[in-house]
């Protein structure tokens, strides 16, 4: 027989499915029985919505008082779960098209362009170059050449856990480091922005 | 008309980029105006030896694609008033220039620089084609080993097919006490081979590792046996005639005090 209700994992909790063609009193028959079962494993969960069956208000106050009672649930909200309220999938896309993800070391001779931003999973080393008309973030050492706000936009930034970059441009302002700097110090998240014409780095 | 000089070997590893630098440095500290070029196109070094990668903005392809000017991606030396880099791109390879284009940036350059240096790709492909084509003289780097020997010859060879007449010899990383046991080559041995004339011997030297790992040339600090080697052969190709370096190194302890005295050969 096809379950009446049944609990399931999301990412933000517990959520519970109730079966659209049963009628109330079988759906708390359903979640008697089911207490009986394995009630300590969702013990103290968040319960974060419903789907299937649509409830009225006085069957969600009796449901909301077992799941409480019986199941020891949080029972957090009893309104229809959304998937779409989390992923939204617009903005997925939108991200996908203007960021380009690296997730490797870059190395001297390699060049990557962005209409958007660029996200380095890796060291970026010396002499590879980095051009971004957006932001530019690096999870690892940038020793290379980083180019952001390559249309001139110098609200652009430039991050990286160690920022020793040999050359940095925001905008149409450009810096160097400094000559003779070859001692890298711990890994430290810092920023490069731009603030009143001059590029400036703060730790994040 | 500026001196166009190119820097080539034939073989990888021999020295031609240390080499580039350091005889630039010197000219450059001899008073002359140079621009040293670096036509390793996708393995550039010779900025990293100067000590100049960080000022990079414009490159050789953007020169040569028409991006700027040849003066306006020159990179002045931080020590030197007259020394200028010409940085090779990283980001390309060697048929992204091509040997008219090379003829068309040294005319570009113009007449207001005494000595143009090209430092020369390993090989003779592409960009030993490229770094030659502007070139009215050469500079062959060999060491002391028959691979190197061998390699000098072919491209004197090359050289010499391309109407390049003015050829001289450096023989670089010079180990005299090895020399000196007969377990290496001598300047004699390679100069017999490759009948050209010689320019400077340099010898193999710690400070010249030392300082081309902090982007300094070694002859920055003329107290090196190698720095007054590079700045004898820059004094030899303004034209002025000074023997040859005594690099022999003393053997015994003997040798040593007559040495200290100058007393040795």
């Amino acid at each position: 027989m096809k379950n009446i209700i049944n609990f399931k994992g999301v990412n933000e909790g517990l959520i519970l499915q109730i079966d659209e063609n049963a009628d109330f009193d079988s759906i708390i028959r359903a979640l008697e029985e089911k207490s009986k079962q394995h009630s300590s494993l969702i013990k103290n969960a968040n319960l974060v919505g419903t789907v299937g069956k649509k409830l009225n208000y006085t069957e969600k106050a009796s449901l909301e008082k077992i799941l409480i009672e019986i199941f020891k649930i949080n029972v957090l909200t009893l309104e229809n779960f959304s998937y779409n309220k989390v992923v939204d999938n617009n903005k997925v896309k939108s991200i996908e098209n203007d960021t380009v993800f690296i997730e490797n070391t870059l190395r001297s001779g390699n060049e990557i362009s962005s209409d958007g931003n660029i996200v380095v999973l890796g060291d970026v080393n010396p002499g590879a170059v980095l051009k971004a008309k957006g932001n530019i973030i690096v999870f690892g050492k940038l020793r290379g050449v980083a180019y952001a706000g390559l249309n001139g936009d110098e609200n652009a930034f430039i991050a990286a856990n160690l920022l020793v970059p040999s050359q940095i441009r925001i905008g149409n302002i450009i810096s160097r480091a400094p000559d003779n700097d070859g001692v890298f110090g711990e890994l430290s998240p810092e920023k490069a922005y731009v603030n009143a014409d001059r590029i400036e780095i703060k730790k994040i | 008309m500026s001196e166009v000089i190119v820097i080539t070997s034939g073989k990888g590893g021999v020295g031609k980029t240390t080499s580039t630098a350091n005889i630039g440095t010197a000219l450059a500290k001899l008073g002359k105006t140079v621009v040293v070029i670096d036509s390793d196109i996708g393995l550039r070094n010779l900025d990293v030896v100067l000590g100049l990668e960080n000022r990079i903005v414009f490159d050789i392809v953007d020169v040569t694609s028409g991006n700027c000017t040849a003066k306006k991606a020159l990179i002045k030396d931080r020590r030197l008033d007259g020394l200028y880099l010409l940085p090779a791109a990283q980001t390309k390879d060697k048929e992204a220039v091509s040997p008219e284009n090379m003829i068309k940036l040294v005319e570009d350059l113009g007449d207001e620089f005494d000595y143009i240096l090209i430092d020369c790709p390993a090989g003779i492909e592409r960009g030993f084609k490229n770094a030659i084509a502007a070139a009215e003289r050469a500079i062959v780097v060999s060491t002391p080993e028959v691979s190197a020997v061998r390699d000098a010859d072919r491209i004197i060879g090359l050289l010499e097919a391309n109407d390049i007449k003015d050829i001289k010899l450096v023989v670089n990383m010079i180990k005299m006490q090895m020399v000196q046991r007969g377990d290496m080559l001598s300047i004699d041995d390679i100069t017999d081979i490759l009948a050209i004339d010689l320019i400077g011997a340099v010898p193999d030297d710690e400070a010249v590792v030392i300082s081309t790992n902090k982007g300094e040339p070694v002859v920055k600090d003329e107290s090196s046996l190698s720095a007054k080697a590079f700045i004898n052969i820059a004094k030899r190709i303004t034209g002025e005639d000074i023997p040859l370096l005594d690099i022999s190194v003393p053997t015994n302890f003997m040798d040593k005090v007559l040495k200290i005295f100058k007393l040795s050969k």
